[in-house]
């Protein structure tokens, strides 16, 4: 699925992805592949400034660590970031649930 | 030319430097690294995706910081009003210091109001522009504000200098990314924005004339500080109506 297709909710996927805990960049693309069973497979191109633009909204905050001997950039979410994360989960599960009384 | 360096390149193309870029290439070299068959698109691409996602986010930042420098400036503004005991400086310059002050720190609150607005209704990186044009109008007016009053003797006004000095630098870092795109004009701001600019126009000279009238006991000076003021209007939007698009859309240049 390209970026476009997901416009106005990768921000929540990526927060949810970090919702389980601190990540590098890496681990959140294959995190976001491997929870949606391949369906949400973007770019790194795509996602790295997303986690800069989110990180510059206060919604992450990031720290250099060291793993096998180089460095990396590691993610995690902020209480904002956290109270985000909630909000869009109460709207995605409002909206999921409106869709699926028209549609059933 | 290794993917790296066209990156560093790219990055620099679009107006990201220094540390900030360097920490791009090292989160895309440990990447890399650990995923040599990534595929992380184009250098151009990859620079002009980060300049896109960081501009709204990087202004509002600037517009946050020109904010507080510029209350900074405006309470010591009022600390010098209300502290006035006549001039210590001989001469002319403490009544051109204090006519440039009064004049500087109303362009600096409009400039400064009109850049908020925007930035909030910001759709386009042309809004963004206009938001940071006025974010820097209102700066540089701010810094008159303060070398003005330190000329009336209030040498303290200098202290709002480090402030606007360190939003100056965060707008110019959004300015950076933002490209120089046409925008609407006062219309996105304001509603019927030619009345509302007239009213708050009239209402200014208004308050000054006023102000003659009652605080000098005498007609003669309310009408000649209310001229004063509808001439400096006048003058301000003559100079300043394009660089704050108050008269009309912006154009790139």
């Amino acid at each position: 699925m390209k970026a476009e297709q997901l416009k106005g909710h990768l921000d929540a996927l990526i927060l949810g992805t970090l919702g389980g805990g601190p990540a590098h960049g890496y681990a959140v693309i294959e995190e976001l592949k491997q929870r949606s069973a391949g369906t949400f497979d973007l770019a790194e191109g795509t996602v790295y400034p997303v986690l800069h633009r989110l990180e510059a909204e206060g919604l992450l905050a990031s720290a250099w660590t060291t793993a096998s001997g180089r460095k990396r950039r590691v993610y995690r979410l902020t209480r904002r970031g956290r109270a985000a994360l909630d909000g869009s989960r109460r709207e995605w599960r409002a909206f999921a649930h409106a869709v699926e009384a028209v549609l059933a | 030319m290794s993917f790296m360096s066209q990156l560093r390149g790219e990055l620099a193309r679009a107006g990201i430097r220094g540390r900030y870029a360097a920490r791009i290439v090292a989160e895309l070299e440990d990447h890399l690294a650990t995923d040599p068959n990534a595929h992380v698109g184009a250098p151009r691409e990859i620079a002009e995706r980060f300049a896109s996602e960081l501009r709204i986010a990087r202004t509002r930042r600037a517009m946050l910081v020109t904010f507080v420098a510029l209350a900074v400036c405006g309470a010591l503004f009022m600390l010098v009003v209300a502290t006035h005991r006549g001039s210590t400086s001989p001469g002319w310059t403490a009544p051109v210091s204090a006519l440039a002050a009064l004049a500087a720190a109303q362009i600096a609150f409009v400039a400064g109001m009109l850049a908020l607005v925007r930035v909030l209704r910001a759709r386009t990186a042309g809004d963004l522009r206009v938001a940071q044009r006025r974010g820097f109008v209102a700066l540089a007016a701010g810094a008159i504000v303060a070398v003005a009053l330190a000329g009336t003797g209030a040498l303290y006004a200098l202290l709002a200098l480090p402030g606007l000095a360190l939003a100056a630098r965060a707008s110019r870092s959004a300015l950076a990314i933002t490209p120089d795109e046409s925008a609407d004009g006062l219309r996105v701001d304001l509603p019927f924005p030619r009345v509302t600019l007239t009213l708050l126009g009239a209402a200014a000279a208004g308050i000054v004339f006023l102000q003659g009238v009652v605080g000098e006991k005498s007609l003669q000076e309310g009408l000649i500080r209310g001229g004063i003021e509808v001439t400096g209007l006048v003058l301000g939007m003559l100079l300043l109506g394009r660089v704050l698009a108050l008269s009309g859309p912006s154009r790139a240049r």
